[in-house]
């Protein structure tokens, strides 16, 4: 996974004095993005959607931004143009205009932040478009996220997320001449998405599973992971591997948080009376369940 | 010589199409995607993106309900979602001056929204729409209302459009719990009948034999990713590998930042703590009997009220009658009976289509109620055998 760029991390963030030229004034620098699955999904899509012939897609993040940092939580298409031979890039303003006021109209605290580009390479059509979506905007300053989608067995760069700020370049500020800075970018989601995305990423499932088929399936694999702690431990105290100093630490540390000492005769009454209310809460839900089911017939007899 | 062989037949057997004929096979399918173009749906596949989507929209909407169109089209009488995108909640104000604003404003956004995604190749027909519930209960007037508006809209577009409107449901509950449901159902053709007469009084419930169970119909959903999205969750979900260093990595190095993927995997499912989740449940439930229950006594006080201005109306018509047949004995002329319908106004019949929709809601909350305790108690024994 190339999300983040050990590189990146330790970044150098150059401040620029607030330049006139693009109109942004960042009094403060980004130091960090974090981006949610549902934007790279889109913009993975998007990628496979485009015009026969196109090089790269752009289009425009949505999220929010704190003080120093940005979420990404959305992203949408835009149609562009870019014509090799005049050195131009169009992108469709009026397109991004429209979309942006209907992405407001479902979720009002999602701003403009930026846009993307399927390429990982940043070139003069990008610091224009970064100078267009600068001023979208103002004050604050716009990101630029690549993800690349080729998808080459050689390079190792394959599917990387990247994130870039800007900053005007040279003596006199120009809208084409700007160096891009790169951020360290993170994913992030939240516990619902966590589980969809595992969903989607388990190859053997193909559709979804019910609650007993998804515990099952959990417990089986802490099982096998046991089993696979367990072969470890024994083969080491025979003799027969090397012991990992970390694993044995990480092992030491998850056998002190099970509660040892306690009075099994009290755990066993704690089991019992939570398995009891866990029961009587059963029965009585398929007691409503019964109603409903006579409720329902009756009307239909009168 | 020999060698080789098997590679390519298994090269065939994992893409069946492209390789041996590709332009036959593309044009078979064309040809049995027009011909099987059915007017029914039997199973939904939906897309990685939609339903990444349509989890964010229910997240991010959470206290209130989140619903959204589905785009897509139809193979074969399997419908393909390939995106999603949220409608936005209607404000809760100003329903009364105009009832059928909210659908309105909906048709409009939705209207839109087709036009502007057209325009970047997505995939721009409505094929439906999602609903976002919280513990079970889904079913209301305005996801049924919905739903017959995008089967209307798909009928007058295609031939055969009848029912094909796909409600796709997502439990956020159970989402958080650790495990990701979404299911698909569509109208059955009674309750499309029933609703196109837009009549929901006794009769026509008997008539159509509609209980809140077969309202809608259920249909498998399958799940699918585009390759270069399943390209993408593998290079998520794999640990990055450790950087070359000159100095291998110390143990403390390594205690402080193992090799972690991006997306690890989740074991929200294990965890015990059922209490909050079982009381908010219960608390579902309950909201849901008691609203079931007004709404029960609201249709018992119409029901009552429409016998009795019937029997004042049958009573009024049997004093006429024998008035009549005095007037009749004595040779007067008899008087009028048909000002009846003047005097009475009797009540139209009070629509059960609400009380069915909120039994419907108990019933999901219910069953969303048991199988919570039932994955409890599961839970609770797998934990005493291995701590006992």
């Amino acid at each position: 996974m190339t999300l983040t760029d050990p590189s990146s991390s330790s970044a150098m963030h150059l401040n620029f004095p607030p330049s006139t030229g693009s109109g942004v004034m960042h009094s403060r620098s980004i130091t960090g993005v974090h981006v949610h699955p549902v934007a790279l999904f889109s913009i993975l899509d998007h990628f496979l959607r485009r015009n026969d012939g196109q090089q790269r897609v752009i289009g425009t993040l949505l999220g929010t931004r704190t003080e120093s940092e940005i979420e990404i939580k959305n992203c949408f298409a835009v149609p562009h143009l870019e014509n090799e031979e005049q050195g131009q890039v169009q992108v469709d303003m009026e397109y991004h205009r429209n979309m942006y006021e209907l992405a407001q109209k479902v979720r009002p605290d999602e701003v403009i932040v930026g846009w993307y580009a399927t390429s990982p390479e940043l070139n003069t059509y990008s610091a224009l478009i970064q100078d267009f979506y600068s001023r979208e905007t103002a004050p604050h300053q716009a990101v630029h996220l690549t993800m690349d989608t080729s998808v080459d067995g050689s390079k190792a760069s394959g599917l990387g997320v990247r994130s870039y700020v800007s900053s005007p370049l040279g003596a006199s500020p120009k809208a084409e001449n700007c160096v891009f800075l790169p951020l360290p970018t993170t994913l992030l989601y939240s516990a619902p998405e966590h589980s969809s995305l595992n969903l989607l990423s388990s190859t053997s499932i193909s559709s979804p599973l019910s609650d007993m088929e998804a515990l099952a399936a959990s417990l089986k694999q802490v099982q096998s992971q046991l089993d696979r702690v367990l072969g470890y431990v024994r083969s080491v105290l025979s003799g027969e591997r090397q012991g990992d100093k970390a694993v044995g630490r990480y092992l030491m540390d998850t056998l002190s948080v099970v509660p040892a000492g306690m009075d099994d005769t009290k755990l066993e009454t704690l089991f019992n009376t939570h398995l009891q209310d866990v029961l009587m809460v059963s029965y009585l839900a398929n007691v409503v369940r019964a109603q409903a089911e006579i409720s329902s017939r009756l009307t239909l007899l009168t | 010589m020999s060698a080789p062989l098997p590679a390519s037949a298994i090269l065939s057997k994992s893409t069946p199409s492209a390789l041996d004929n590709p332009t036959s096979e593309l044009d078979r399918a064309a040809l049995e995607a027009l011909e099987l173009d059915s007017d029914l749906i039997t199973s939904v596949r939906l897309d990685g993106l939609a339903l990444t989507k349509i989890v964010k929209h229910c997240r991010d909407a959470h206290p209130a309900s989140a619903s959204g169109t589905l785009l897509g089209m139809d193979l074969g009488g399997t419908l393909e979602v390939s995106n999603v995108f949220a409608l936005p909640n209607q404000p809760r104000g100003d329903r009364d001056d105009d009832e059928d604003k909210p659908s309105r404003n909906a048709t409009r956004y939705t209207s839109e929204m087709v036009r502007l995604l057209r325009d970047v190749n997505a995939d721009a027909n409505p094929v439906g729409l999602y609903q976002g519930c919280f513990l079970g209960a889904f079913l209301n007037s305005s996801v049924v209302d919905g739903l017959a508006a995008v089967a209307g809209l798909m009928e007058r577009e295609g031939a055969s459009g009848r029912g094909k409107g796909i409600l796709i449901v997502h439990d956020l509950a159970q989402s958080a719990q650790g495990n990701t449901v979404v299911k698909a159902y569509r109208l059955s053709p009674s309750f499309v009948d029933a609703h196109r007469k837009g009549k929901f009084h006794v009769q026509s419930l008997i008539d159509n034999k509609l209980t809140f169970a077969n309202i809608l119909i259920e249909i498998p959903v399958a799940l699918r990713n585009t390759a270069l999205l399943d390209a993408f969750l593998c290079s998520i979900t794999t640990p990055a590998p450790v950087p070359a260093q000159i100095v291998p990595p110390s143990t403390s190095e390594l205690l402080r930042s193992p090799p972690t993927a991006a997306l690890g995997p989740s074991y929200t499912n294990l965890n015990l703590a059922l209490e909050p989740v079982l009381a908010s449940s219960l608390e579902g439930t309950l909201e849901a009997l008691e609203e079931h229950s007004a709404e029960a006594g609201n249709v018992g006080f119409q029901a009552r009220q429409l016998a009795r201005e019937k029997a004042k109306a049958e009573s009024y018509l049997a004093r006429r009658k024998a008035e009549n047949a005095s007037r009749e004995a004595q040779g007067l002329a008899p008087l009028p009976i048909e000002d009846v319908n003047k005097l009475f106004k009797i009540p139209a019949e009070p629509s059960r289509l609400e009380a069915t929709l909120l039994l419907g809601q108990l019933d999901s909350s219910a069953r969303r109620l048991a199988e919570t305790a039932g994955v409890g108690a599961v839970q609770l024994h797998a934990a005493r055998t291995s701590a006992v």
